[in-house]
């Protein structure tokens, strides 16, 4: 399945160029050492670098959390944009902001893609706060129960390329059917 | 290992400490980017046998090799235990983790400064900086972008919603606000343009897109009325702002219907019209419009009567003929019937024809069914809906008109109309100061000259004659300002009636004077004559009858 997942990455190239980068520079922010900084290669760490584990549970949380946070931020104001734009609203293509609608929901499809942490980082992330040795406070596994399983699921999904599957969708709903 | 390899392993080391770095740390296995195609097991083996013979000893010891074999991920758990609790011991000891050098003056508290330049990657290349600077600015813009796109279709969505509750005046109304949004959004962004280049042609950059058209056009055809202006208005519009392509299109179908039939209904109009128009003449006697009635309803028997645009506008000259013939109202309502029996889906453009015949014909019974069924088609249908209440009062049921008034005003909390149709309900009910109370909240909302109206006669029945005149002359005011003299013909006359009556000479003569200025010429009306003159009263005039003028 890797060969999938690569071809996801690459037809998201900008998303996961762009992942890959807040992951080395929220490495950086909070000193997680970098083993291998190539954003781009044929192997499942495309798209992502790869880093050592973390030792605290904070670190572990937020190297998931933030490198999908600053995509997402990015990427919801150009695709919700885009996507209204085409789908609803009916833009022509003879008006210019058709073309920057589609550059918007080409990007934002893009960035939301590639969201989700590293496999292993959401399993260690999961494992860190609710393994069976861990003692973590009650307060926190509830807080970050939802987070911790989103960067799963989405993790999972990233994985199989299903979220670009979604969205593939999404855009032939928005064409045949809006 | 040669000795370029090891400068290319730790360029950035100064020179007075390589020595001590080199003593304490192998830069050689700990940097990833290290270049290891030229690296033979004969360079690793000092370092290997250095740092994993005491921990190789210790597990020799600990356990035997076959159990070490079996169980590879027990061993790799202990192993990172092992790491993890010696860079806990080391950290809490100010060591860098790698090295053991002091972290004193790291910026980080797990590596020195060396360990931390090299293995925290500071550094990122050209392309992902220029990409993040690209990025934040293109998501920037996205969002702004975003927000206005997400404001249209909001909007949007509420033309939706208004045209599914079928109130089309309204849906009508809201697409053309967001047209005039969307042009203060590109005034904008033209305006911010214009800051970084002054010679910057201005762009319609923001649309409103092809589905605020759609749906215009489609609340067009749900409220058109069958009006020869109307239709070559629709048919202009589609075939100016939607392309021969997309008309054929599923989205379009309801539209493409209408236009094909108004396209159909302006070519018959064309080739009978001509011949049609032969049959209408002038009586010289009363200078009415008359029309040879038999030879007009023989042409129309030699017409095609086929398409529902030959229906539509056979019968529209039929009865045509029957009007200008004087015909009885049960000729012209049998016209009407038919001719909506006949045309099915689209006999609701013929409603609003149809309750105006009914009306002049004085049927209030059938101005009340035909006005339901406009109202129950377009909610917006207010003028509809007060030809029904009027109908009400004049039948003297004061209270179904009051019923028909309130559910008018629910179901449109925007039409001022209400006020003044109020109004007049309780005058008639002799209810007047009640009147002059809802015509008071009614200005409140809106400086509406038929809601002064109404205050000045209910002010008048109830003998306050500074009060009516005060009323009638800020009618008068806002006639002559804010509609340039535009008003009915009620309005105006009654303004100068009460302004007779209230001895104010010059509010009289201003009316007076506006209806000689006018287009053609007119007269006060013979009512307002004959109230001055003392033949009939104020009373008989807005308390009996039609209640109006």
């Amino acid at each position: 399945m890797t060969i999938v997942y690569v071809i996801s990455k690459y037809l998201t190239i900008i998303g996961a160029s762009l992942k890959a980068l807040w992951e080395q520079v929220f490495c950086r922010i909070l000193g997680i050492p970098v083993q291998d900084a190539s954003y781009l290669n044929s192997t499942e760490l495309c798209g992502h670098i790869e880093h050592d584990f973390t030792e605290s549970k904070l670190k572990s949380f937020l190297i998931c959390y933030l490198p999908g946070l600053m995509n997402r931020f990015f990427g919801y104001g150009m695709l919700i944009g885009g996507y209204l734009g085409l789908f609803y609203l009916e833009v022509s293509s003879e008006d210019t902001i058709f073309w920057v609608y589609l550059a918007m929901l080409y990007v934002g499809i893009s960035l939301m893609c590639n969201n989700a942490p590293l496999y292993e980082d959401a399993l260690y992330n999961w494992d860190m706060l609710y393994g069976k040795e861990q003692k973590t406070n009650i307060i926190v596994k509830i807080l970050a129960f939802i987070p911790s399983v989103y960067f799963i699921v989405s993790a999972f999904m990233e994985k199989y390329a299903i979220s670009l599957l979604v969205y593939m969708v999404a855009v032939l709903l928005g064409i045949f059917v809006i | 290992m040669s000795d370029e390899n090891k400068e290319k392993i730790i360029p950035e080391t100064p020179e007075d400490e390589k020595e001590k770095v080199e003593g304490d740390w192998k830069w050689d296995a700990a940097v990833p980017e290290t270049k290891t195609d030229d690296i033979t097991l004969d360079d690793l083996a000092p370092i290997m046998d250095k740092e994993e013979a005491p921990a190789e000893e210790e597990k020799a010891q600990e356990e035997p090799a076959e159990e070490a074999e079996e169980a590879p991920a027990e061993e790799e758990k202990k192993e990172e235990k092992n790491e993890t609790e010696e860079k806990a011991e080391k950290k809490a000891d100010g060591q860098c983790v790698i090295c053991g050098n002091s972290t004193k003056n790291s910026p980080n508290d797990l590596y020195c400064e060396d360990c931390a330049r090299k293995f925290l990657r500071t550094h990122f290349g050209i392309p992902q900086v220029v990409l993040a600077f690209v990025m934040v600015f293109f998501a920037a813009f996205s969002w702004f972008v975003c927000v206005s796109t997400v404001d249209f279709s909001a909007q949007l969505m509420k033309v939706e919603s208004l045209i599914s509750e079928k109130r089309y005046t309204d849906a009508i109304g809201a697409v053309e606000k967001l047209s005039t949004d969307v042009a203060t959004v590109d005034q904008g962004f033209n305006a911010t343009l214009a800051t970084f280049n002054k010679n910057q042609n201005v762009v319609d950059f923001f649309v409103d897109g092809e589905r605020s058209m759609r749906i215009l056009l489609d609340a067009y055809v749900d409220s058109l009325p069958f009006s020869q202006e109307q239709i070559a208005q629709f048919v202009n519009i589609v075939s100016v702002e939607v392309d021969k392509d997309k008309l054929e299109t599923r989205k379009y179908e309801k539209i493409k219907k209408m236009y094909d039939y108004c396209v159909e209904v302006n070519s018959y109009s064309n080739e009978i019209g001509p011949t049609w128009y032969t049959f209408m003449y002038t009586d010289e006697k009363t200078s009415e419009q008359k029309i040879k009635y038999d030879e007009a309803i023989a042409f129309l028997e030699t017409c095609p009567n086929d398409t529902p645009a030959q229906k539509s506008l056979n019968g529209y000259y039929r009865y045509i003929a029957a009007y200008f013939a004087e015909k009885d109202k049960e000729v012209v309502f049998e016209i009407f019937d038919n001719l909506l029996e006949d045309l099915g889906e689209y006999s609701y453009l013929f409603d609003f024809i149809y309750l105006q015949v009914a009306w002049t014909y004085e049927d209030y019974d059938r101005v009340e069914v035909i006005a339901d069924r406009l109202y129950e088609a377009n909610i917006n249908a207010t003028d509809a809906y007060y030809y029904s209440i009027k109908a009400n009062i004049l039948q003297g049921d004061f209270t179904k008109a009051d019923e028909r008034c309130e559910r008018m005003f629910k179901d449109n909390p925007e039409a001022i109309d209400y006020y003044a149709v109020k109004a007049e309900i309780l005058r008639r009910m002799g209810k007047y100061q009640e009147s002059i109370d809802i015509c008071k909240k009614g200005v409140a909302v809106e400086q509406d000259a038929s809601i002064y109206n109404q205050q000045a006669i209910s002010c008048m029945l109830l003998d306050d004659k500074a009060g009516a005149l005060d009323a009638a002359k800020t009618a008068y005011e806002i006639i002559t300002v804010s509609t340039q003299g535009q008003a009915s013909y009620e309005i105006l006359n009654t303004i100068a009636l009460i302004g007779k009556l209230c001895d104010d000479e010059e509010t009289y003569e201003n009316v007076k004077a506006l209806f000689e200025a006018g287009q053609e010429p007119t007269e006060l009306d013979e009512k307002v004559k004959k109230c001055i003159e003392g033949e009939i009263t104020f009373e008989e005039i807005f308390m009996e009858g039609y209640g109006d003028i």
